[in-house]
């Protein structure tokens, strides 16, 4: 059995068509990449750069992009991983000045973005499954977090405090490499918690905008 | 398009492969600002349409957000001064993001890099957990609220009823603020009875925090105000006004100045208010959990201290109300225990029986005469006395015995015994026990009031607890409506009404408290068409104007009659100074 393995091992990610080049940057840290979708404006991105404590380092957010009927007939199915992976996605964390050595995100549609980045790219969900499950040793002894490897039916997963982690299709790392990795930022943070940050954010920066649109309408009418 | 992974997830198709036809979406317009610069001109970016492009950092050592930089530092951070310091780490897992207590900005941080570096925090939970902070038990939800409402605001009244821990609450956030390098001396200022309980509190809920109470000798006191560089300053009132002028001349302003019961700085003539509104700080947070007792311009008093200028006499309710809304926490049991059945509050208006009718008549006509023949000589303790006497006639007629109050009470009774339920009986005074007891025989009353000596009161309240014969309770306010738990019984009723209503709701959370396993029904005797009605009225009013303020469950406040009332409810008024008196 295989159940350290996530994904199947793909070509090195550097040689990959049109990823872009690993930034010489350094600070290792956590990347929080979401979308929160407004039906009036479109989709905001906000990528969200952590500590291993969880104190928020970096933060970035997106103009709305919205895609024309045209685009939408024409994308089909693949507009949304366009749309969150390579327009939005790739645009916040090229932009980032601080590099992240994992990059979460709790869209599923934002895992190809693992296709153009060399971080890795992980996606969690709150577990509500109850899969068979056995500690991974491989956790420190005074660690905070519940480390788990959990079977479903055909392919085994990571919960780590109740929140599943689901490689990108091209991950090369095994769990036990990933668990490592999120290992200090899990000790502190409970890994879904901060995208709800990051859609306050987007809200209030939103709500900020409305303001200033506003009030340069009244300035205009004065 | 997609093919399933061993691993379960859903493989998408290169999106490359399908774009090239199409005419690629622009990517969004990305914008930066480093929060920490605190420059007017990181803004003027060529920003997208949205004009939102917000991307800061919030560095670990940042600075104050109000003058000084951000809020979210942990500048000046301390090193241990003692190996207690910092309590033993927490190793718990982080919790669950259903169960976070977010960190709000006030309203007034308008820039809005600082209002996002609120919004990115961890949740309070994760930075008690970050800083080591040990408590002796694990802090209420709404505690942990009012603990991440006092944390960034550096003008706050926290005015949770009376019991929800506004003492607890106030010494975590100082302990935060104090962890995270924000606050290094603090002055807290309460009635002097109260000193004692602040110490004790500190010492269980921050009990690395250096606390020094301020007292000794002139040269002492001296010393302490001028040299006392860190931690936790204790002063009562009377000392404050005493030592005004070395408070107010303090080599620095006080990072954080805290007042307790900050009802007594309510009057802005006061030598009191003077003394603590001139005291230098960066931090104002007054605790009352009766910031309006008699009128809206209490709050006003009370301002003065925590944001001078916000509010401004005779202010419309409306208007007040916006202007303190995000300056008042305010919360209720009935807000926030909800783990607690039901209370049913019911008032039983009774009329008089025609004896007591005719007594009552009688009475107040005699008295008000009297009062009035007294002119200049007339005093608020006449007044008290004729109240008095009314109330007590409103209970039983001197001369019959006669009670409708009784009347209505043991037909309650007969249900409550025949359930099996027990229930207690409160009055202010010990003859109408007296009475009672002898008319409620059948009962099995207790007594518990202060003729009852101390060693026996154990006794009556373990009897009342086990014995199955014994159904109510006889207690006065004085000696039952504080420190007792009698959640065993399921009825309470008022026989007469105390002047102030949050003694009444002392002596109702006896019963409706933390442990309490069913539904309590409260009855309130009442005698229509007499002082008690009248006395009702003026106190509703007050309420009134206190919910209109804070959008609060009515009964649940300190809310007293004044001399004015008190002569209002028989026309009359305060007799004018003697020409002779006015001129000394």
């Amino acid at each position: 059995m295989d159940a350290g393995r996530l994904t199947p091992r793909p070509p090195p990610a550097s040689d990959l068509p049109g990823m872009d080049a690993a930034p010489a940057k350094a600070l290792a840290a956590f990347g929080f990449l979401t979308v929160l979708e407004s039906a009036e404006h479109g989709l905001f991105g906000g990528y969200l750069v952590l500590s291993p404590q969880g104190r928020p380092l970096e933060f970035r957010c997106s103009t709305p992009v919205a895609a024309s009927r045209a685009q939408e007939i024409l994308y089909g199915p693949t507009l949304r991983p366009y749309l969150f992976a390579e327009v939005i996605g790739r645009a916040l964390v090229a932009g980032a000045e601080l590099d992240a050595a994992v990059i979460l995100t709790d869209q599923p549609d934002m895992l190809p973005l693992a296709l153009l980045r060399h971080e890795e790219i992980l996606l969690v969900q709150e577990a509500n499954v109850g899969a068979t499950t056995f500690s991974l040793s491989a956790s420190s002894t005074d660690a905070a977090s519940d480390v788990e490897l959990a079977e479903p039916s055909s392919s085994a997963s990571l919960i780590i405090n109740g929140c599943e982690i689901i490689a990108s299709p091209v991950s090369t790392k095994l769990s036990g490499e990933i668990a490592a990795l999120l290992e200090p930022l899990a000790a502190n943070v409970y890994l879904a918690e901060p995208f709800q940050r990051i859609r306050a954010a987007l809200t209030e920066a939103q709500l900020a905008s409305h303001d200033d649109a506003e009030s340069t309408h009244d300035r205009a009418a004065a | 398009m997609t093919a399933p992974l061993p691993n379960g997830l859903m493989r998408h198709e290169p999106i490359d492969a399908i774009r090239f036809p199409l005419e690629p979406i622009a990517p969004p317009s990305l914008g930066c600002v480093v929060c920490e610069t605190n420059d007017a001109a990181a803004f003027a970016l060529p920003l997208g349409s949205l004009r939102v492009r917000t991307f800061g950092r919030v560095l670990p050592e940042g600075r104050d957000s109000r003058g000084r930089g951000t809020l979210f530092g942990g500048a000046h951070r301390q090193a241990p001064r003692a190996s207690s310091f910092v309590a033993k780490q927490s190793r718990q897992a982080p919790a669950p993001s259903s169960s976070a207590t977010r960190i709000r900005a006030p309203r007034d941080v308008v820039k809005l890099e600082d209002r996002l570096a609120y919004l990115l925090q961890p949740p309070l939970e994760n930075l008690l957990a970050a800083e080591a902070l040990d408590f002796p038990f694990r802090p209420f939800p709404y505690q942990l609220d009012g603990i991440a409402y006092l944390y960034p605001r550096h003008e706050a009244v926290l005015a949770d009823e009376m019991g929800l821990g506004k003492t607890m609450q106030t010494v975590v956030a100082l302990r935060l603020l104090a962890h995270q390098g924000l606050v290094r001396r603090a002055l807290l200022v309460c009635p002097k009875p109260l000193v004692t309980n602040w110490r004790r509190e500190f010492s269980q809920w921050a009990p690395e925090l250096p606390v020094t109470i301020m007292e000794g000798n002139q040269s002492q006191r001296q010393w302490l105000w001028n040299n006392a560089e860190q931690g936790v300053l204790i002063a009562n009132y009377e000392l404050i006004v005493r030592d005004r002028e070395l408070a107010v001349n303090v080599p620095a302003p006080f990072d954080l100045m805290v007042v307790d019961e900050a009802q007594r700085i309510k009057n802005r003539s006061g030598a009191t208010h003077e003394s603590i509104c001139a005291i230098p700080r960066e931090r104002s947070w007054a605790l009352t959990g009766t910031p309006i007792e008699n009128s809206a311009d209490d709050l006003v008093g009370i301002f003065e201290f925590v944001s001078p200028g916000r509010l401004r006499p005779q202010m419309k309710t409306s208007a007040i109300r916006s202007a303190v809304a995000d300056h008042v926490l305010r919360r209720t049991k009935d807000n926030v225990l909800t783990q607690l059945p039901p209370k049913m509050i019911r008032d039983a208006d009774v009329q008089l029986t025609s004896e007591q009718w005719a007594t009552y008549q009688r009475a107040e006509e005699d008295g008000v005469i009297r009062l009035n023949d007294m002119g200049a000589e007339l005093t608020i303790q006449h007044v008290f006395e004729l109240v008095l006497r009314l109330k007590q006639i409103c209970n039983f007629d001197p001369a019959t015995g006669a009670s409708a109050k009784l009347d209505r009470l043991e037909a309650d009774l007969e249900e409550c015994a025949a359930s099996g339920r027990k229930a207690i009986i409160f009055s202010q005074w010990v003859d109408t026990i007296d009475k009672l007891r002898g008319k409620l025989g059948r009962f099995g009353p207790l007594e518990y009031h202060g003729r009852i000596p101390s060693n026996r009161r154990d006794g009556v309240i373990e009897q009342f607890r086990n014995d199955p014969s014994k159904h109510i309770l006889l207690m006065s306010y004085g000696a039952g409506s504080v420190g007792l738990n009698l959640q065993f019984a399921s009825y309470v009723f008022l026989f007469d009404r105390w002047w102030n209503p949050a003694v009444e709701d002392q002596a109702i959370n006896r019963a409706h408290r933390i442990g309490a396993t069913g539904p309590v029904t409260v009855t309130r005797f009442l005698a229509t068409g007499t002082i008690e009605e009248r006395i009702d009225r003026v106190l509703a009013e007050k309420r009134e104007l206190f919910n209109a303020v804070f959008d609060d469950e009515p009964m649940t406040r300190k809310l007293g009659l004044s001399r004015d009332e008190i002569f209002g409810l028989f026309n009359l008024r305060f007799p004018e100074p003697k020409p002779e008196a006015a001129a000394a």
